[in-house]
């Protein structure tokens, strides 16, 4: 877990991603910045419309043609903003990996899984057809599929929810990436099923210094997976952090408001946390913080000014005009214990 | 934590060997082959007690009949074999006004919010059909009702000539506790209520679910895979593994001391916020098997760490251990280890 600055793999900078016409654009992303080490795994935790799917998207040059992606996207030195879509393509599924929540729609049906593995391994290596197979048998046993070599010829259909996500991780690892993208890849699971794969990912990650970017809206699957974390909402970034410390002493009044609502060290049955309203749509944000209009802390500047990401020393970075005032509210509840 | 008074009290609803098999539809060549019917047992013998006032949770993996259960007590589905008792008298025959009646004081609450309203029919049409189909009120009482039961779900005024799609998720879940509300019913069944909702709304929602519990002193069967929240809403829950409970009592016992094998690797499965207690291994290893073919003995005997020669031969029965009941052989001494 000590990933304290190993070599930086990827360097996002300002990334803005937008949608719909460039007079009114729907801006999905909005002045995102993060950075990932090597073998580190990087939480990045919002609800749903909080723009961290899209985040992952953008790294991967998905978005396009229909998004318009602005910013630096540094890997390895080289922006993957500038690059063309052909060039792209050369390090998409090569060097940087990505798994999706819904494993049953990114498999192909028709097709059996150990093809589905050799077409990744033809695009991406030079071995031939025996060593393909050997190989796809070799990744099945190292995702934890019993019997590999008897089910190369299943298909998609004859796995269950949870193999079926173990089948998509090992198409993914076949071209040895760098870099893990992980989009809510347990939601759709049951709880134990979940832990199994963050346990996996966990393991892939620490034994190939693998980096990984895992995108969940639960922050105890960040609290048991995660070296840091980056809390997104309306598109932004609200704070970042390791997350044990993020944890322990969130300073945003979302993070805190966000780790409330969820029932810890609470009498039963007596009312819980919950953040008034629900998200914003993409298109009625305000000029300033995104937060401003569900926050308890919120004074007058908040909905004209933004807040930029400002150190608060370590690691951790916070965008809040009010922490001192965010502190004192969400006080209370620790001394009422 | 304040248990209903019902503890001396008669239940409100027993469930007695409540047996749901369904059987699969045959291939023509299987049917040629005059290979038997498969047969898949979701609901195998459940034995139940339901106090007035009480929360009941229900927790398990996807598969494991919880929804099922549900549905039968909802009189959704017309069980294989068994009773099912509402204050005494059996419900599983009822025929039309009896039936109606019964239909009216169970109420059944779904998942999504999306396609359980009818996209068509504005909040008070919704409302209205419910509450003229079943006689509650007449003429212009009705309408009455409506804005009385969109203010005690505390939806905006102005919400009962919106459409479904006019609405936030979590205020659809409302529309259908107003719905369930209508009919004065003295049982909810709460199948995955808050599941579908982003966790600052869930928050509401179990909020509201809880007050007007209190308020209306109903019944509630939450069903929900979120352990968190089946701990904070329920007086006691019941652990479903394969169509059998496996494990039932108080919900504070039962979550800092379970006794069953599956229990313990379950909760423990389930992501929680302390960041120092990570786990390498996986809580519980192996999936699910299929309701189809349902192992002999303890059926959770091919996942269990514990399970020995009298395991994989005779199915425990459920007995008196600690606080609750459980159905393991070993329950007394493994609860130590």
């Amino acid at each position: 877990m000590a990933t304290r600055r190993k070599s930086i793999v990827l360097d996002v900078k300002h990334l803005r991603t937008e949608f719909g016409t460039r007079e009114r654009p729907l801006v999905a992303v909005d002045d995102v910045s993060f950075q990932v080490g090597q073998g580190e795994i990087l939480g990045l935790v919002g609800e749903s419309g909080s723009g961290k799917s899209i985040t992952l998207r953008s790294i991967l040059g998905i978005v396009r043609p229909r998004g318009r992606v602005a910013g630096e996207i540094r890997w390895n030195g080289q922006d993957l903003v500038s690059l063309s879509e052909k060039q792209l393509r050369r390090i998409r599924g090569r060097e940087i990996a990505m798994i999706f929540q819904e494993p049953m729609s990114s498999l192909n049906p028709l097709l059996p899984v150990g093809l589905q593995i050799s077409e990744n391994l033809v695009a991406h290596t030079d071995l031939d057809a025996k060593a393909r197979k050997a190989r796809a048998i070799e990744l099945l046993e190292l995702v934890g599929i019993p019997a590999a070599r008897n089910r190369l010829d299943d298909f998609p259909h004859e796995f269950s929810g949870g193999m079926r996500q173990r089948v998509m991780i090992a198409i993914a690892l076949a071209s040895n990436p760098k870099l893990l993208l992980a989009d809510e890849p347990t939601t759709a699971l049951d709880v134990t099923i979940q832990d199994q794969i963050l346990r996996l990912i966990q393991q892939l990650s620490r034994d190939l210094g693998m980096a990984v970017i895992l995108v969940t809206h639960d922050m105890g699957v960040v609290a048991e997976t995660c070296d840091r974390v980056a809390v997104m909402y309306g598109g932004r970034l609200c704070e970042i952090g390791q997350t044990a410390d993020v944890i322990a002493d969130a300073r945003h009044p979302y993070s805190l408001g966000l780790l409330r609502s969820i029932p810890r060290d609470v009498a039963p049955r007596t009312p819980l946390y919950s953040i008034p309203g629900a998200p914003p749509a993409l298109n009625a944000l305000p000029p300033g913080c995104a937060f401003s209009a569900r926050c308890p802390v919120a004074g007058a500047e908040c909905p004209e000014v933004r807040p930029g990401l400002q150190s608060i020393g370590g690691l951790r970075q916070v965008a809040c005009h009010h922490l001192g005032d965010a502190q004192a509210h969400f006080r209370p509840r620790e001394a009422a214990q | 934590m304040t248990m209903p008074a019902s503890a001396i009290a008669s239940p409100l609803l027993s469930l007695r060997a409540l047996t749901m098999r369904f059987e699969k539809r045959r291939s023509l060549s299987d049917a040629l082959a005059q290979r038997p019917h498969q047969v898949v047992s979701a609901v195998n013998g459940v034995d139940l007690d339901v106090m007035p006032g009480e929360t009941l949770g229900i927790v398990g993996e996807s598969g494991c009949g919880k929804s099922t259960l549900a549905r039968l007590i909802a009189g959704l589905h017309r069980p294989t074999s068994g009773d099912i008792l509402f204050e005494g008298e059996s419900v599983v025959g009822l025929k039309g006004v009896r039936r109606r009646a019964y239909n009216r004081r169970v109420q059944m609450m779904f998942q999504d919010p999306y396609s359980s309203l009818n996209p068509r029919m504005t909040v008070r049409d919704t409302l209205r059909e419910a509450i003229s189909v079943h006689r509650m009120r007449e003429g212009a009482a009705i309408d009455r009702r409506v804005d009385e039961l969109l203010d005690l779900v505390r939806l905006p005024e102005g919400a009962a000539d919106k459409y479904p799609h006019e609405f936030s998720g979590g205020q659809r879940q409302r529309i259908g506790i107003a719905r369930a509300l209508s009919l004065e019913p003295t049982c909810l069944v709460a199948d995955e209520l808050v599941s579908a909702l982003d966790v600052s709304v869930q928050a509401q929602v179990v909020n509201l679910l809880i007050e007007l519990q209190d308020d209306l002193g109903l019944t509630v069967l939450f069903v929900a895979h979120d352990l968190r929240l089946v701990r904070h809403v329920s007086h006691r829950v019941a652990v479903i593994y394969l169509g059998g409970i496996v494990e039932i009592g108080p919900s504070e016992a039962l979550f800092s001391r379970p006794m069953h094998p599956y229990s313990r690797g379950l909760l423990a499965a389930a992501p929680s916020l302390d960041t120092g207690a990570r786990r390498r291994a996986p809580a519980l290893v192996g999936e699910l098997p299929s309701p189809l073919a349902i192992p002999p003995g303890c059926p959770f005997h091919v996942r269990c760490p514990h399970a020995t020669e009298l395991c994989r031969r005779e199915k425990p029965a459920l007995r008196p251990v600690g606080a609750g009941m459980t159905a393991c052989h070993f329950a007394d001494t493994i609860g130590d280890a």
